[in-house]
């Protein structure tokens, strides 16, 4: 496993899980942050810049690209990207230590 | 008074026609009931007719006689008779019916109850029922009032009652009752509800209502009325008014046929969807997805007006042709709450879930299956695995796909489109299949995946805490550049932080004044705003391009130190920016990040091993079968690292060690060499390295030249320093306004670099706070109470701060010159007071010439103004310079007596051309107050006038030339960190990147307003385009001026100002000059124009921008 993604699920408290269980919830929580950004971005484009949007993601282009893209349309990406994240760590770590309370 | 026969006739008539009426009715309530049967109405209907029919034939027998023969005692029973059998025929013809149809709807209210269909039928039964009694009743109505209208006493006595009974009675049939009806019978109710309460005596109860019931039986009918209809006991029973009544039976045919969606409760309740396994958990489950539906269908609806709203104010900005971006959405208070509802539904599903499984395991435990600890760890494993998948994940994933549902169609389409990649990794870890999930992580949705991952990271990342060090510690060296890109992102972030943070509170001042409505001059000053908006936003490019070398500097260090090490001190440590700084704090710690970096490290490398050349040299001569040899060898380190960062400078000062080991030892050679040196030095005029100095090269690249002279080894720094992260270098170069220019061009510069002046290292706050002309003073460029009081300096100098703090001057052959009061310029001084002024004399057949004339062309003999940035280089020794109380013009570059007139406010000197094929690296513009103040003021020239005299074709383009430099002064200003605000009046490296890429590309005017019209143009790294074209716009605003076909750009806005110089357009110095010069009559300006011009101005006046 990603050493990276690993101290990810540690964040995250998965230590327990498998490797491969760790990995795939991180890639759906990885998900769920991105497409909560890409619905707040794609509210911030113009029609045509979601057009040009679209057919970039046709193309078979590096992540970074896409982040470039997104970037020069949507100025306040990385606000965004930063609030869908901690909204997302703040409510699971709420939910689960609620949860978890003797 | 008509006879018996023929009021018979009559008679007969009238009767024939009630009967075929009533039959008529009979049949159409039969129809509406859907009766198709003969039943026991029919045949009573047949006997009426029968009876009808012999009475009528009685009738024209004449054994019947009219009542008015009642007078013939002989004829007078018949009547009675008639009477009698009439009454009677239609009372029971009216009972009949009544019974019929009540008969028929019991039978079909029966059916009614067994089932929800029939209740339907029912509704619809009772709906048409009211509407066919209504009609009969209406009906009945009009019998009635042709009967009371025609005059006929026995009709009045006899059938007016019976119609009104008739009428009462359908009226009773009708399953709503009237409201007065229904009020008097609730009030019925309620009193007697309140009897009994009162606990009255049963006997007495029971008497009074027998008296009630005798008394409604005498009156004769009423008593019905207070009958609750049969259809309310079986639908409605507990209805209370007809509307109420009505209602309900109104809403279950419209829930029938229009049905709402059913809430996931009503639904479980119908046995519509299979319940879930979790619904043994007490109902949770099911109460969760009831919250969460209510919720995301509230924040949808939000969402969505959020979204009409935004697109509606969008299309104004549009309008007003300002930049359109969108609020967040924000959920209500209502919604919130939902949301938390929603939240702390999902805390107890996730409880039940939890004690549900302790309970299985304890059972376990219990039974010995598995141990205590082992049941606590798959406790722990469960939560963090299984419940952490369902009541996070799955219902995150839940939430974001209802949501999606809802969206817009093609925000929906390209959501899905980018998701897709995760969509399928989710289903191919669900099936466990390696192969699958490898399939797909080797298609392009994989990238999709890995940008998802990759945000989250950089996210958790710009936190400077445990994750931050993750990152540092563990991407390792070809995550360095990430991680620097990192670093690049979050100085965008603050940026734009900062910046979204001013322009929603712009934004919102806008919205509000729309909303308020606008006048023109209110307009306009929303519009000023948003163009200071703008000019913020220009400022923070420049920040930006800052936390870009701190991204380098990211990169740099890592190659240097070692990446994790490096990068995890940086995002740990203090110097790092966080997310609570503001943009200044930001830009105070890029700086010291950058000098950390750049100037302690990759430049010290430089320094370091350009010192170590320059040793060589100085050593030279004692090692001369050597020298060249180390040279070479050090030559090559510096390529190397020119090219691999500051790797090498380890190695570097290794070698530089050991060339001086083998020399015998450093110290003492350098011991040796520095008195010799500094008393050459001082002899020379060229360096005047104080002792106690450590020499430093300036922060320019060094240049490598294996045959450079000799140079005294006190320049050289024997072995570089160990980095300082004190200050950064900066330089400017000597104005030709002499010393305290320099000094202010200088103070200026670094405030660029240190926003807060306290927290500069001491020497630069020196600089930062201190007067200028002191600082000349202290720093020996200028010293009154000598004769010779000015430096002389000369085009090519530079007084700079280096790494270390220190100030220093270098002259035009690179020698550096480190300054203190002590020691300060070494250089030639001069007297002002005596050398120059002659050449500032005007002589008194000069001429003002266009700055745009070439000298070289020009006769000699024939003075001429000269543009200052017109071959003054290459002809220094023979053209004017500038002269100045502060300056000191060499005794070599003395002005030739032929040329002397000078032309003191042509700040610009603008050439065709010039100002879009500047130095890419310095502040290509020329700002004012280098290029421009490098032609002494001398107020006696009035040159500005003498322009006007001249006021021919080339005069007004240098005019216009100076109008544009001014506006793009003012445009593109210079921020000013350290006073806050902007210095007008020089232009900025982005203007200068900005003209470039337009010649470069031969941008034409109608490419830029073809750009504008469909709000194309941003302000990207490859120049100021946004500004640049509402720049543009307000010229042709301005002027209404459009490009022509094929104009260059450049040449458009020349033209544009142009014509606002020549049609009085333009600010207000410039429009009293051009009155003086209409005034003169060398203008002419019709009455129109001018009348369009005074508008202008006045606008100009009252707020300061074109209309």
């Amino acid at each position: 496993m990603n050493p990276l993604l690993q101290k990810i699920g540690e964040e995250f408290g998965l230590s327990t899980l498998s490797p491969e269980k760790q990995t795939e919830l991180l890639t759906r929580i990885g998900g769920v942050i991105y497409q909560s950004v890409l619905m707040r971005a794609l509210d911030q484009m113009t029609e045509d810049e979601q057009d040009a949007f679209d057919t970039l993601l046709e193309k078979n282009i590096e992540p970074e690209e896409i982040f470039s893209f997104l970037k020069e349309k949507v100025p306040t990406i990385e606000t965004i990207i930063k609030e869908e994240s901690d909204a997302f760590k703040k409510e699971m770590v709420d939910t689960m230590s609620k949860v978890a309370e003797e | 008074m008509s006879t018996p026969e023929e009021y018979n006739k009559i008679r007969i008539k009238k009767l024939e026609k009630k009967l075929e009426k009533n039959h008529a009715r009979q049949i159409k309530i039969k129809d509406e009931l859907g009766l198709s049967e003969k039943g026991s109405s029919d045949a009573e209907l047949d006997l009426m007719t029968q009876e009808a029919q012999e009475t009528i034939g009685k009738i024209e027998a004449g054994t019947i006689h009219t009542p008015e023969a009642t007078v013939t005692p002989e004829i007078s029973p018949a009547p009675v008779i008639l009477s009698k059998s009439l009454d009677e025929t239609l009372d029971e013809m009216e009972v009949k019916a009544r019974a019929s149809i009540k008969e028929n709807a019991d039978a079909i209210a029966d059916k009614a109850l067994k089932g929800n269909q029939e209740e339907i039928d029912a509704s619809t039964i009772r709906i048409n029922q009211h509407n066919t009694l209504k009609e009969n009743i209406d009906e009945l109505q009009k019998i009635r009032d042709t009967v009371t209208t025609s005059n006929d006493q026995s009709f009045g006595d006899t059938l007016v009652p019976q119609i009104d009974n008739k009428i009462s009675e359908l009226k009773n049939l009708n399953p709503y009752k009237s409201p007065e009806v229904e009020t008097s019978e609730k009030e019925a109710r309620e009193n007697e509800n309140v009897e009994t309460q009162e606990d009255v005596e049963p006997e007495t109860a029971e008497d009074e209502n027998t008296e009630i019931q005798e008394q409604t039986d005498e009156e004769g009918g009423e008593q019905e009325e207070t009958e609750i209809p049969f259809e309310n006991h079986i639908t409605n029973p507990k209805a209370d008014t007809v509307n109420e009544l009505y209602k309900s039976d109104e809403n279950s045919l419209n829930s029938t046929f229009n049905p709402r969606e059913k809430t996931i409760g009503e639904a479980y309740q119908e046995g519509g969807i299979e319940k879930k396994p979790e619904i043994v958990f007490d109902g949770k489950y099911e109460l969760l997805v009831e919250k969460r539906t209510k919720y995301i269908e509230a924040k949808n609806s939000e969402l969505g007006s959020h979204r009409e709203t935004q697109e509606k104010l969008n299309s104004i900005r549009k309008f007003f042709a300002l930049f359109s971006t969108r609020k967040k959405f924000t959920e209500s208070y209502e919604t919130q709450k939902l949301h938390n509802e929603y939240l702390n539904e999902r805390v107890a599903y996730g409880k039940n879930l939890r004690e549900a499984k302790k309970s299985e395991l304890s059972e376990k435990v219990s039974s010995s299956q598995i141990t205590q600890e082992e049941a606590l760890r798959i406790l722990d494993q469960y939560t963090e695995g299984e419940l952490f998948e369902k009541i996070i994940i799955e219902e995150q994933e839940t939430i974001q796909s209802l949501e999606l549902k809802k969206s817009p169609t093609k925000i929906k389409m390209i959501v899905e489109k980018a998701m897709g990649g995760i969509g399928q990794l989710k289903e191919a870890y669900k099936q466990s299949t390696p192969e699958a999930i490898q399939k797909i992580l080797g298609n392009r949705y994989s990238r999709t995946v890995a940008l998802g991952l990759f945000w989250s990271v950089i996210s958790f990342a710009s936190i400077p805490s445990a994750v931050g060090r993750i990152a540092g510690s563990l991407i390792g060296g070809t995550g360095a550049v990430a991680v620097g890109k990192g670093i690049d992102k979050i100085g965008d972030s603050l940026i734009n932080t900062e910046s979204a943070l001013r322009e929603k509170a712009t934004k919102n001042q806008f919205e509000t004044e729309m909303v308020l409505g606008l006048d023109g001059s209110s307009l306009q000053k929303v519009i000023a705003r948003y163009e200071k908006n703008r000019k913020f936003e220009s400022n923070a490019r420049k920040i930006k391009t800052i936390t870009k070398l701190l991204a380098q500097t990211g990169t740099a260090i890592a190659l240097g130190r070692g990446a994790s090490t490096a990068i995890s001190d940086f995002v740990n440590s203090d110097q790092f920016i966080t997310p609570k700084d503001t943009i200044f704090d930001a830009v105070k710690k890029a700086d010291l990040i950058k000098n950390a970096v750049t100037q302690n490290a990759l430049h010290e490398i430089k320094t370091g091993i350009n010192g170590a050349i320059k040793n060589v040299g100085e050593i030279g001569s004692k090692l001369p079968d050597n020298a060249n040899e180390v040279k070479e060898s050090l030559k090559e380190f510096f390529e190397n690292t020119k090219e691999s960062g500051g790797e090498i400078l380890d190695k570097a000062k290794d070698k530089i060690d050991e060339i001086r080991e083998s020399l015998g030892g450093s110290d003492s050679a350098q011991d040796t060499t520095s008195a010799q040196t500094e008393e050459l030095e001082i002899e020379q005029g060229k360096v005047t390295t104080p002792a106690e100095e450590t020499p430093s090269t300036p922060p320019t690249e060094p240049k490598i030249e294996p045959s450079q002279p000799e140079i005294p080894k006190e320049e050289i720094s024997p072995v570089p320093r160990t980095p300082t992260f004190e200050t950064s270098a900066v330089s400017v170069e000597a104005d030709n306004l002499g010393a305290i220019e320099t000094f202010k061009d200088l103070k200026e510069k670094l405030a660029l670099s240190y926003p807060d002046s306290k927290l500069a290292p001491e020497n630069v706050r020196e600089i930062l706070e201190g007067d200028p002309t002191k600082l000349a003073i202290k720093y020996g460029f200028y010293n009154p109470s000598q004769s010779a009081e000015s430096a002389l300096m000369q085009k090519g100098e530079e007084i700079g701060i280096d790494t270390k703090g220190n100030l220093y001057f270098k002259d035009t052959n690179g020698t550096v010159d480190y300054l203190s009061q002590e020691k300060g310029f070494g250089g030639k001084m001069a007297d002002l007071d005596s050398a120059p002024k002659a050449s500032t004399t005007p002589d008194q057949n000069i001429r003002s010439i266009n700055p745009n004339d070439e000298i070289e062309n020009s006769p000699n003999t024939l003075p001429k103004s000269i543009n200052p940035s017109d071959g003054i280089e290459n002809q220094q020794n023979s053209l004017p310079k500038s002269v100045d109380p502060n300056d000191a013009i060499a005794p070599q570059k003395t002005i030739p007596d032929t040329i002397k007139s000078i032309n003191p406010n042509d700040e610009i000197g603008f050439r065709k051309n010039t100002f879009y094929t500047q130095d890419p690296e310095i502040d290509a513009m020329t700002p004012r107050n280098s290029l421009s103040s490098s032609v002494p003021a001398t107020p006696e020239t009035p040159t500005t006038r003498e322009l006007l005299n001249a006021l021919d074709a080339k005069g007004i383009h240098t005019l216009a030339e100076k109008e544009f430099t001014k506006d793009i002064d003012s445009v593109f200003q210079k921020p000013n960190f350290l006073m806050g605000g902007s210095t007008p009046g020089t232009q900025t490296e982005e203007w200068a990147r900005t003209l470039r890429f337009i010649e470069e590309k031969k941008v034409t005017g109608n490419h830029i307003f073809e750009a504008l019209d469909s709000n194309a143009l941003q302000n990207t790294e490859q120049g100021e385009f946004f500004t640049l074209g509402e720049y543009v716009r307000s010229l042709k605003n301005t002027t209404g001026l459009l490009p022509n076909d094929g104009e260059l750009l450049k040449d458009y806005i020349l033209r544009a100002q142009e014509y606002k110089i020549e049609h009085k357009i333009n600010s207000e110095d410039m429009l009293k000059i051009i009155d003086d010069a209409e005034k003169q009559g060398r203008l002419n300006i019709d009455e129109p124009t001018r009348n369009k011009i005074r508008v202008r101005r006045n606008a100009i006046d009252t707020d300061d921008v074109y209309n």
